[in-house]
């Protein structure tokens, strides 16, 4: 709540310290004379003084009223809201895939330390861990929609097609889905990969797993009973920290591959200099990350009972 | 004032000192290999003219061609030479990153020691302050930051120091507060050394090794986040950098019309850049955790 609270004022008195006169950017417009400025400035509450404005802002935000977009010249929730769907639907999906694929890539190289299985997940994890988000994602398109054409190059769906049967829809969104969501996992599996392993290899010399092998469980058993679960923990940890980086894979994924997401929608707020738009995706995506730690909180209670909240 | 004999046993010792620690580090291939990479990027960083073939501003060929031998790596959409503006964008791309982990570092490690070492009112607050910037969502800060802040290369430098210091400040707080326990604290104290003098005789030189080497991580997040910033159209464009290169390439569609050459080397490079930094931290980690050396 602290967060929310603190992210919303940064945004409000960054917006008001910002050079040239507000109503001048809305209005673009020299020829106006003062009198019609003072209306305008009126209607969009700039007459006020600036505790008032704040107020009134808070007020509006608690409403979901996020103003209007100068470019697109609608509200920019409905905007947000519109966009919404299709940046969870991919950075949901990728945000599981990408721990799935990390934590499985993390496991093999700390169960194999120092061995082959460890050199090829532990280097390709580093590799792709030290790559620009947007710039794999540009590589791929190269790769693999231009060099060996498999993929369409960006975008949700194929404008060509005039109501297809729902078989082929389905197959071309699908189509439309994969690089990016490969994309996008391969970003983050990377971090994650990187954690689990050293995790892993931490808890595999801890005396209890040692104790496990002495007894004669096998390897299996002494991973599945005495090694993941322990090594979930500081992993769900890392993972939580990591959650910010959730911002730039949807920014940097959905710009290179025109996914029509939010994060696409900060790159046009930028573009086009649309600050109300720009807020609003701001307020969105810190929303969005303080609500991913509250999960990452209530997953690690899940998983060490002596953490109660 | 020292006497030469002094100073000159002070130079013997730190001399001792850093074989010591060069004997421990090198010992590691990959903090090695990134010391010598990175020592190459300096070298290209500061001496930009001596290495590239042309003028990075020169229009030195035909636009959009591939590699040739005049060429080595092609040119770009307005006929410069993409050889020459990668080494030219070595040294925004460094001096950019070195510049912003100066700023999150000196932020960072003034917090730590501050909120570590004082107690009771003046430390609670200033660890809440510090909780309050660590969950704050940094990338959509230093986002909205830069948007409205004028792109030149001093404040992308400073926003980025400006939303990466938390890090340094919680690992610097976590040493004070342990280092500041010590039996030579309290001496220090007993015979009446100020609080300034403590801080800066006996507990700085113990972080000093630590704040360095998270130094090293925070400048190759330091020169993704500029990438970053610049891809977004949010760096400062009159500058070199392979940010802005890659801004360009992305603006100009290489990606989807086939221009390898264009999109594919300063990325190439953020990642060799990175992974050196990455390869160096790893080094100091061997050397300054002792109780990773063994295992």
């Amino acid at each position: 709540m602290l967060t929310i609270f603190v992210a919303l004022t940064i945004d409000f008195y960054l917006f008001r310290i910002l050079p040239g006169d507000p109503a001048m950017m809305i209005a673009k417009d020299p020829r106006l004379n003062a009198q019609q400025m003072e209306v305008l400035r009126a209607s969009f509450g700039l007459d006020k003084p600036l505790y008032v404005q704040y107020g009134l802002f808070l007020f509006n935000t608690a409403k979901f009223n996020l103003g209007i977009s100068f470019f697109y010249r609608v509200p920019v929730a409905s905007i947000l809201l519109g966009r919404l769907a299709n940046t969870l639907y991919l950075i949901g999906l990728g945000t599981l895939l990408s721990i799935v694929l990390g934590l499985a890539l993390g496991i093999i190289a700390g169960w194999y330390r120092g061995k082959s299985p460890d050199s090829i997940a532990f280097g390709s994890a580093l590799l792709f861990y030290s790559m620009p988000s947007f710039w794999i994602s540009m590589v791929f398109i190269y790769a693999f929609a231009l060099v060996i054409p498999i993929f369409p190059t960006g975008g949700m769906v194929n404008d060509r097609l005039i109501n297809p049967p729902w078989t082929t829809a389905a197959v071309v969104s699908l189509q439309h889905l994969a690089l990016p969501l490969v994309t996008y996992s391969l970003i983050f599996a990377g971090a994650y990969a990187l954690v689990m392993r050293t995790s892993i290899i931490q808890i595999l010399s801890e005396d209890y797993v040692i104790t496990a092998r002495a007894k004669g469980f096998s390897d299996f058993d002494v991973f599945r009973k005495h090694v993941l679960k322990n090594a979930a923990l500081p992993s769900v940890t890392q993972i939580a920290m990591n959650l910010g980086l959730i911002v730039l894979g949807a920014i940097s994924v959905e710009t290179v591959f025109n996914w029509p997401g939010v994060g696409l929608l900060v790159y046009q707020a930028i573009y086009f200099r649309d600050y109300p738009l720009l807020q609003g995706t701001f307020i969105f995506f810190t929303i969005l990350m303080v609500l991913a730690n509250l999960i990452a909180d209530l997953l690690y209670s899940f998983l060490d009972p002596r953490v109660r909240y | 004032m020292l006497s030469s004999v002094a100073v000159n046993r002070r130079l013997r010792v730190q001399k001792k000192a850093f074989v010591q620690f060069w004997n421990l580090y090198k010992r590691k291939k990959a903090g090695v290999a990134g010391v010598a990479v990175l020592l190459i990027l300096c070298t290209l960083a500061v001496f930009p003219n001596v290495f590239s073939p042309y003028k990075p501003t020169a229009t030195a060929g035909t636009p959009m061609s591939p590699p040739s031998l005049a060429h080595l790596l092609g040119t770009d959409d307005v006929g410069e030479d993409i050889l020459s503006n990668l080494i030219w964008g070595t040294q925004g791309s460094l001096f950019i990153g070195f510049l912003a982990t100066f700023v999150a570092i000196s932020i960072g490690a003034l917090v730590g020691l501050a909120s570590g070492f004082y107690g009771g009112l003046k430390g609670e607050l200033m660890m809440r302050v510090t909780d309050v910037f660590l969950v704050l969502p940094a990338l959509p800060l230093m986002i909205i930051l830069a948007a409205t802040l004028k792109p030149s290369i001093w404040n992308v430098a400073l926003i980025i120091g400006i939303t990466a210091w938390t890090p340094t400040a919680r690992i610097v707080r976590s040493a004070v507060i342990s280092l500041k326990e010590r039996i030579y604290v309290y001496r220090a104290r007993a015979v009446g050394c100020t609080d300034r003098r403590i801080i800066l005789t006996h507990i700085l030189p113990d972080v000093v090794p630590l704040i360095f080497a998270n130094a090293v991580i925070v400048t190759a997040i330091a020169i993704a986040s500029e990438a970053f910033l610049s891809f977004l159209g949010l760096g400062d464009m009159t500058v070199i950098s392979w940010g802005t290169m890659l801004y360009f390439a992305f603006s100009m569609g290489a990606f989807t019309s086939g221009a390898y050459w264009y999109f594919l080397p300063p990325g190439v490079l953020i990642v060799i850049t990175i992974l050196a930094f990455t390869g160096v931290g790893y080094g100091l980690d061997d050397v300054l955790n002792p109780r990773l050396r063994k295992a």
